[in-house]
């Protein structure tokens, strides 16, 4: 069998934070796994607080582990600095919500775009600006721009930009946190459809993750669900969105507003109970529990592991009897 | 019947040093008693500025109305009434809530001092019933234990609880009408499920007006019965929500649909809209807002088109309204 080209196995990340001369101790993620084979898009969805972004950063060796491990490639994160380490920089790369504060603004395009070429002695020197040029064209701005400082740009043409740098190295994963949260619905779809494009031209690997379910749904070829640290539930996209089986990826599809009326006013809603738990004093067993509408005693004392079910694996003690009364097709 | 709010003929322009900005432009609307009225557009559009003006919240110095235009809210003539009287209206009779709940609330003050402050300016009562008027505010938003959140501070609230007491705060003393701009916008989905079921209930069940100011389709899917389509400073297309998602008559509605996200569609592609939004300077625009992005843009676009009625309650700004099959570019 091929390893997946990221393999995350059950990553712990714990935050230590003082306040008030108090020592915090907040659970950013606790064994949660997650893989990514090549070529694949990967969406990982979940509220803020639920450690998705943290898990995120993991992937790349952007946050170090408390537990657990990533392989990628089939082989376990470099030391940082090392020459495997440096290899494995340019081969993973990351971009962020923010465009505007990702490129420096006293740099031209083409400086930004550059900088990952010298980096990672991407060719000769003198072939850089045809690779800018050829960079640009391909997230569909006019190679013109490597002249122009970010300040006179849109957010969706910055966005473009920081597409073009995260590719530029010929990088097999790219981690996505929430593209396009920052941007308005008609860009968002401009860059959701040219990264998709890119993706599939190209094969390059994506974790796509977001707070915004439609999205992802549109994009991804399989979902993770998090929630305070933890992957509730994860499989096939399709499978996921269409028959949920965790109670609270339930909750989540049930509060999404669909845009449009007919099939909005026939939405199923499971309303949740009080709030998210403090990560640094989680709730035992099932880190879901305080909320589920479905709670009984075992699901304080046990924590669920994930377990297969159909295509998809879920943690949940109880997820057969929860989906069992329906009709499943 | 006569509505609520009517606006007529809305042009608002912003000076700056060098230029004039047409933000909104010939925009008319209305609102009924207990209606949930939608304003959807993306950033520019000039949605937030049409709902600041129906409270005169920009600054007067660099603000000019167009001297046609005419807000008029129960009787009142909004752009002709005194500053003072302005003040006055304002969280009484109409409410607004913001976008980020942290910066309408002082973290220095508990949740009952902030809210006291409200009740005082526009009600003269004992404090013990202003005490008892707030707990039951916040009863109303499904706040647990409002007798104690009274004394909470801000920092002590999730997102999705301080936006419900922003919505308590709003109606401390019975609006008609509640101006929400983008007041889900910064929360999570299942706290913005909350908050949207509070304000339906508050509308239906007290027959509060509602505007609700969004960029997105799937909360005017949610919470609207009637939804007006702002683009570049205009009013592009209004009607009944559902009329409008079924069979959108506008180039931009229907852009603006197949764009949007939808987490019930089998993993369908997005539609982008190419190019972007600019915004008007120097004098206002002659021509149709959207005709740089059109695919069905002609030479007569060069001439706005005026919004007109093409089926009882819909209004649609396009010369081609009826002729275009926009639901199979969606």
């Amino acid at each position: 069998m091929n390893a997946p080209l990221l393999d995350v196995r059950d990553a712990e990340i714990v935050f230590t934070a003082r306040r008030g001369g108090v020592t915090r101790h907040i659970q950013a993620v606790s064994g949660a796994s997650i893989s990514v084979a090549r070529g694949q898009t990967v969406g990982l969805v979940g509220e803020s607080g639920s450690g998705k972004s943290t898990l995120g950063a993991a992937a790349i060796g952007l946050q170090a582990l408390d537990g657990g491990e990533v392989l990628f490639d089939g082989t376990p994160m470099p030391a940082e600095g090392s020459p495997a380490w440096r290899t494995l920089r340019r081969r993973v790369q990351v971009i962020f919500q923010d465009p505007f504060s990702a490129l420096n603004p006293r740099q031209t395009i083409g400086q930004s775009l550059a900088e990952p070429l010298r980096l990672h002695s991407m060719g000769p020197r003198r072939s850089w600006p045809d690779r800018i040029a050829e960079l640009l064209e391909l997230v569909g701005l006019n190679p013109e721009m490597a002249r122009q400082y970010p300040g006179t740009l849109s957010g969706g043409q910055r966005q473009r930009v920081c597409i073009a740098r995260a590719l530029a190295v010929e990088p097999d994963l790219i981690v996505c946190d929430e593209i396009t949260s920052a941007l308005d619905v008609s860009t968002q779809a401009q860059i959701v459809a040219l990264i998709a494009d890119i993706q599939k031209r190209m094969g390059v690997a994506l974790l796509f993750i977001s707070h915004d379910l439609g999205l992802v749904r549109a994009i991804a070829d399989r979902t993770a669900v998090m929630y305070l640290g933890r992957i509730m539930e994860a499989g096939p996209a399709g499978e996921v969105f269409e028959t949920p089986r965790h109670p609270y990826t339930r909750a989540l599809l049930g509060a999404a507003p669909i845009p449009d009326p007919v099939l909005e006013a026939r939405r199923e809603r499971i309303p949740l109970r009080g709030e998210i738990p403090d990560p640094a004093d989680p709730p035992s067993g099932c880190r879901f529990r305080t909320r589920c509408p479905h709670a009984r005693e075992e699901c304080a004392k046990r924590t669920p592991l994930p377990e297969p079910a159909g295509g998809a694996i879920v943690a949940c003690h109880f997820w057969r009897e929860i989906t069992g009364t329906e009709d499943r097709s | 019947m006569k509505p609520l709010l009517e606006i007529a003929d809305l042009g608002v322009a912003f000076r700056t040093s060098s230029s004039l900005i047409h933000a909104v432009v010939d925009v008319s609307l209305t609102v009924s008693a207990g209606e949930r009225v939608g304003v959807i557009g993306e950033s520019g559009s000039g949605k937030s500025v049409m709902a600041r003006a129906i409270m005169r919240l920009d600054d007067p110095r660099r603000t000019q109305y167009a001297t046609s235009s005419r807000i008029t809210l129960d009787g009142r003539q909004i752009l002709a009434l005194p500053e003072r009287e302005v003040h006055r209206l304002r969280g009484d009779a109409v409410s607004m809530i913001f976008q980020n709940p942290m910066h309408s609330l002082n973290p220095a003050f508990t949740v009952g001092q902030q809210m006291d402050a409200v009740l005082k300016a526009h009600r003269k009562l004992p404090g013990r019933d202003r005490r008892a008027r707030i707990v039951d505010a916040l009863g109303a938003v499904d706040l647990p234990a409002p007798g104690d959140l009274v004394d909470r501070y801000p920092h002590e609230l999730s997102g999705g609880q301080r936006q419900r007491v922003m919505v308590a705060q709003a109606i401390l003393c019975e609006p008609s009408l509640i101006i929400a701009d983008e007041p889900t916008s910064a929360l999570d989905v299942t706290a913005q499920d909350t908050v949207l079921d509070v304000l339906e209930r508050l509308s239906r069940d007290k027959a509060i007006a509602v505007l609700m100011i969004t960029h997105d389709m799937g909360v005017v899917a949610r919470f609207c019965e009637t939804v007006n389509v702002m683009y570049g400073g205009r009013l592009v297309e209004t009607g009944p929500v559902g009329d409008i998602f079924a069979a959108p008559r506008h180039p931009y509605t229907a852009a603006l649909l197949a764009a949007t996200p939808n987490p019930a569609a089998p993993a369908r592609t997005l539609h982008p809209i190419p190019g972007t939004q600019t915004t008007r300077r120097g004098s206002a625009s002659t021509a149709c807002a959207f005709i740089a992005r059109c695919p069905h843009a002609t030479t007569l676009c060069k001439q706005a088109p005026a919004l007109r009625q093409i089926r009882a309650n819909h209004r649609v700004a396009c010369h081609y309204a009826e002729e275009l099959d926009l639901k199979a570019a969606g």
